[in-house]
């Protein structure tokens, strides 16, 4: 990748859980169909947030039984893998990149790249936050239900507690990686303590994701500019909203 | 007997084949190579398709699961999914130990051989493993 390299940045905004988890699907399909047809394609990174207090499963995530405390908030399951997510009070993020269609498995150094990015802005805050992998013996539950309370390498650790987490759904020729920064402890998963609570400080989401896009394009060797989805972009969401992320099919798959 | 991985196809996403003829028709045996499971590294879900579902060449076939990245697995062969092992996504320690025996994935009845033409030969899989580092 050159210095020169141009991407696009769609900047914060709220949706709700289908449309959320649609709009990533589309972009994805969208970096995907380019790759092919042109060989290359931009960089896609978008900020958003959550309308109301969400659970996602994980792709492969079993709906069932599904633990009692989050039988009353919205719901959603993933197109990526890793295990449930309250989403609530945090700052969520998706980069869409495209790959060679011979690179196999997860994308680890794109892992490594945003949760660095991230760091260094948290850094800049006073926030240490360091990757699970140096401090890999203060272990987590592979098996638990809720993904911050599983600990993978590139995860985000602050105090003991993991703040930020991502996840990815490849396709041929493009890869999405989204995640989660907790911000704040959400009422719904009271063992789960946010930034706040782990300093004190109190992040602006929307200064957050733009110091966040500046940091990225630096450790990524892009220029992130500012832009919408496309039309096409937006019509593919909606589409998937209604054959995927709303229907209970989907919901149900595992 | 054991399949020699020197003898089978390769598709560039790494699926490997395996082209039997049984009862007259052409069979492609599939799987991951080795090289993608030491990539794919802690695989830890995997789905397979229903017996009687057609693929075109290139399609999807399967997703599997490793730190927390879902990826799909292409069919390299156009044609009609005849025998899927249903045991293997219990057992996917077994697809690390031996990924050419144990590990086959499906079987396809070939209807459209043009995917064949466009797969490596060993030699040529090697040389892309070993440029993708």
């Amino acid at each position: 990748m050159t210095a020169e390299s141009v991407g696009r940045l769609l900047p914060f905004r709220r949706g709700d859980a289908a449309w959320n988890m649609a709009l990533d699907q589309a972009l994805l399909e969208s970096v995907d169909r380019t790759a092919r047809q042109d060989g290359r394609a931009a960089a896609t990174l978008r900020f958003y947030g959550w309308k109301t207090a969400t659970l996602s499963l994980g792709y492969f995530q079993s709906s069932e039984p599904l633990p009692p405390t989050f039988r009353n908030v919205a719901q959603v399951r993933r197109s990526t893998g890793g295990g449930a997510i309250l989403h609530h009070h945090e700052l969520t993020y998706s980069l869409t990149y495209p790959i060679q269609a011979r690179d196999s498995g997860a994308r680890m150094e794109l892992y490594r790249g945003v949760h660095a990015a991230i760091a260094q802005v948290l850094a800049e805050r006073s926030i240490s936050a360091r990757p699970h992998r140096l401090d890999s013996r203060l272990g987590g539950d592979a098996d638990a239900f809720l993904c911050f309370q599983r600990r993978t390498d590139e995860d985000l650790i602050v105090s003991g507690y993991k703040v930020l987490g991502s996840a990815q759904r490849r396709m041929r020729q493009a890869v999405l990686q989204h995640g989660s920064l907790l911000l704040r402890v959400s009422r719904h998963a009271p063992e789960l303590p946010g930034l706040f609570e782990l300093t004190s400080i109190d992040l602006d989401v929307e200064k957050l994701s733009e110091q966040i896009a500046r940091q990225l394009g630096q450790t990524l060797g892009i220029r992130f500019a500012a832009d919408g989805e496309t039309e096409q972009e937006r019509t593919s969401a909606l589409q998937i909203v209604a054959d995927r992320f709303a229907s209970d099919r989907w919901w149900n798959r595992h | 007997m054991a399949r020699d991985k020197s003898k089978l196809l390769y598709a560039e996403t790494h699926e490997w084949v395996d082209v039997s003829e049984e009862g007259g028709q052409k069979i492609a045996t599939i799987g991951i190579s080795d090289f993608a499971i030491e990539q794919l590294n802690d695989l830890v879900y995997m789905d397979l398709p229903e017996v009687g579902k057609t693929v075109d060449a290139g399609d999807e076939f399967g997703e599997v699961e490793s730190v927390k990245a879902v990826s799909p697995l292409y069919s390299p062969v156009g044609g009609e999914v005849v025998e899927v092992h249903s045991d293997l996504p219990d057992n996917l320690e077994g697809l690390n130990d031996d990924p050419y025996d144990f590990g086959w994935i499906v079987k396809i009845k070939i209807e459209d051989e043009s995917g064949l033409e466009s797969l490596m030969d060993f030699a040529a899989y090697q040389k892309q493993c070993a440029e993708s580092g």
